[in-house]
């Protein structure tokens, strides 16, 4: 199917904001520390498992990804404050 | 009890319309409805059946209808009349769509128009004062032919425009009108709409304006300025348009906005906001009495979204905001100041500089193999890292993230010939950037190095040729950041009052008379370490002139100690 050429424009080039998200990624939950190491196991991933093996590298011995700098997840709203989101045109 | 009577146009989702009708009847206004020619015959009868146990609803002649063409005035004629002729009591017409809502209770709607007998409620501007035209089209859309259809002959509709301006062709506005334009969501009075339907000269203005574009949002605005001086230039239908003319739809989270707006009507409704038409039309809504429709509120908040959209947020760079060189609108999101020379020039200048302005003060952000945060901490604002490696894959972005990221407090960081120098020309053209140079001041370390003179005339060379291309690129014609440039030894001559010029500028909240200068570094013998340089063949000419003797040495010792200012 042909789609319109502006769903592939995901931003904008003229200083606006279009309306976006955020996806957290797995690897800020407490469970994955044990996901990395049982993919690793399963060796089911490309490039002989390469990205599960930096993770199991990285959060073996420190799995917390916390710092000073982190902030508590409130809502949306402060996600877009916080300028990892837009609510573009949206009002 | 009528008051007043709805005109109703509808297209599609009939099930909604069929509520707002059935509402509007009910509470005892008689509705005339028109239904688009396109809607399919057995949809249209399911439709009609379905108002069969009220009897002040009625269906008139049916158009095919197109946006922007003449039929939409045809349908509203159509209706508007067997709504005069039909309801001989209705005093007012109100001119809705199906996708219309009632905000408020009809009682008051119908009070408020009882209040106001002889007032129509409809948009109506000359084109020289209509700013909204999105597009381009205002005063010649009175004065061109539009035959073709704008949605589905676009080629042909910009062609014949062009061709016609091409040519000069121009119609003439019949006599005695003023081309005016408004919403075509209109509430005229009795007198206003039927001396409009039955003007002697009604043949010669729909021929008019059956080749205008856009006619109904011209038809009416323009003919009531003929019929009536007793007009509210403004629509008691909320209606909102977003940045590229495309009415805005209002959703389920759009309720306590609609209901604060006290307005009496809003379209467009998406139809499947289930949440707004069960609480709008479930008869127990916020009573408001006569409170004025109060649209500023919800003006203030889509000005806002539309910003949003159009310009943004200055010095925010990410998945849905990334603009061309240029079209930042502010390359960075707040000001903060850079200090060149500074910290070569004065013992713990990063610490002293803190203590006075209360900024943030960083050490040299971009030094070759480090970051320096303040605090020589590891990770910054939104765990913005120090690695020299990450930061110069993209230093650009490393900046305008830091100041993103502490936004509400001013940041300040060193820079020296020494560090990465790919930020030159940003800062320069940064209005946000604060760039004080103390040229030369970089030679104060080579002199206290103990390396070998061959390599210290050497660095001093590079150094050098690398500060002077700054201060080319500070004094090009294209800079907006605030640049302010002393040579080290007029600095070192009289440093309390550029001191004092500096911190001012970092913001008046920390403005105050210097209490403690900062320490000079000892330049006991700096002279003759600048004539040793010229003696080898290179001339360190940033620095401005120090005499060769020990005649500068008398000066640091006498600023040594910190002292006090009075004022």
């Amino acid at each position: 199917m042909v789609l319109p050429r502006g769903l592939n424009q995901v931003y904008d080039e003229w200083g606006g904001e279009k309306a976006s998200g955020c996806l957290l990624h797995a690897k800020f939950l407490d469970t994955f520390g044990t996901k990395a190491a049982e993919e690793l196991e399963r060796r089911q991933h490309y490039a002989a498992s390469h990205e599960y093996r930096a993770y199991n590298r990285r959060l073996k011995d420190n799995p917390d990804l916390w710092c000073k700098w982190s902030e508590k997840y409130i809502n949306w709203r402060q996600l877009e404050i916080l300028g990892l989101m837009s609510k573009g045109n949206w009002a | 009890m009528s008051g007043f009577g709805v005109v109703m146009l509808v297209h599609d989702a009939l099930h909604r319309a069929a509520r707002v009708a059935r509402h509007w009847s009910k509470n005892g206004c008689p509705v005339v409805i028109h239904v688009d020619r396109r809607v399919p015959g057995k949809a249209h009868s399911d439709f009609v059946k379905s108002f069969r146990d009220l009897d002040n609803i009625r269906f008139c002649k049916r158009h095919r209808c197109e946006w922007g063409t003449w039929s939409l005035v045809a349908a509203s004629q159509s209706a508007s009349t067997m709504m005069l002729d039909a309801f001989p009591d209705v005093r007012h017409v109100y001119l809705a769509s199906g996708s219309c809502l009632p905000l408020r209770p009809v009682s008051e709607l119908r009070d408020y128009l009882e209040d106001r007998p002889m007032t129509n409620f409809i948009e109506s501007v000359t084109t020289e004062d209509v700013p909204w035209t999105v597009g381009g089209l205002d005063s010649e859309r009175f004065t061109l032919r539009f035959p073709f259809s704008w949605k589905r002959q676009r080629y042909l509709f910009d062609r014949y425009v062009r061709l016609q301006r091409a040519l000069r062709l121009k119609r003439r506005v019949p006599e005695g009108l003023v081309p005016h334009l408004g919403s075509q969501w209109w509430c005229l009075t009795r007198q206003t709409l039927s001396a409009i339907l039955h003007d002697p000269d009604r043949r010669a203005y729909d021929a008019y304006f059956r080749r205008v574009w856009i006619p109904d949002e011209s038809y009416y605005q323009t003919l009531v300025r003929l019929h009536s001086s007793n007009i509210e230039s403004r629509s008691l239908t909320l209606s909102k348009f977003d940045f590229q003319g495309k009415p805005h739809i209002f959703y389920d989270d759009h309720l306590q906005l609609l209901r604060r707006s006290n307005c009496f009507v809003a379209r467009k409704i998406w139809p499947h906001a289930n949440r707004l038409y069960e609480t709008f039309l479930s008869g127990d809504i916020d009573i408001m009495g006569t409170a004025e429709p109060e649209p500023g509120k919800i003006d203030r908040i889509f000005a806002k979204a539309v910003d949003r959209r159009t310009r943004g947020r200055a010095g925010l760079f990410m998945q849905s905001r990334f603009p061309n060189e240029g079209w930042e609108n502010g390359k960075t999101c707040a000001p903060y100041s850079v200090f060149q020379g500074f910290s070569d020039l004065f013992e713990e200048f990063e610490d002293w500089l803190g203590r006075m302005v209360g900024a943030r003060v960083h050490g040299e952000l971009f030094a070759p193999d480090r970051v320096e945060f303040a605090g020589e901490q590891t990770a910054f604002s939104g765990a913005l890292s120090n690695s020299p490696l990450l930061r110069d894959y993209n230093p650009r972005s490393f900046l305008t993230n830091l100041i993103w990221n502490t936004r509400g407090e001013h940041q300040c960081f060193q820079l020296s010939p020494r560090d990465n120098q790919k930020l030159n020309r940003f800062l320069s053209a940064d209005s946000n950037a604060q760039i004080s140079v103390i040229s030369g001041a970089w030679a104060v370390p080579l002199f206290h190095s103990s390396q070998n003179f061959t390599e210290i005339r050497k660095e001093a060379a590079r150094l050098q040729k690398i500060e002077a291309q700054f201060l080319d690129t500070l004094r090009s014609p294209h800079t907006k950041a605030r640049v302010r440039i002393w040579s080290m030894a007029d600095f070192v001559e009289s440093p309390m009052e550029p001191l004092q010029t500096v911190i001012d500028e970092i913001g008046p909240r920390y403005s105050r008379r210097l209490t403690e200068a900062p320490r000079l570094v000892d330049l006991n013998g700096f002279g003759q370490f600048l004539q040793n340089l010229k003696n080898q063949g290179m001339h360190p000419h940033l620095m401005g002139d120090f005499p060769s003797g020990d005649a500068v040495q008398d000066t640091p010792r006498d600023r040594r100690k910190p002292y006090l200012i009075k004022k």
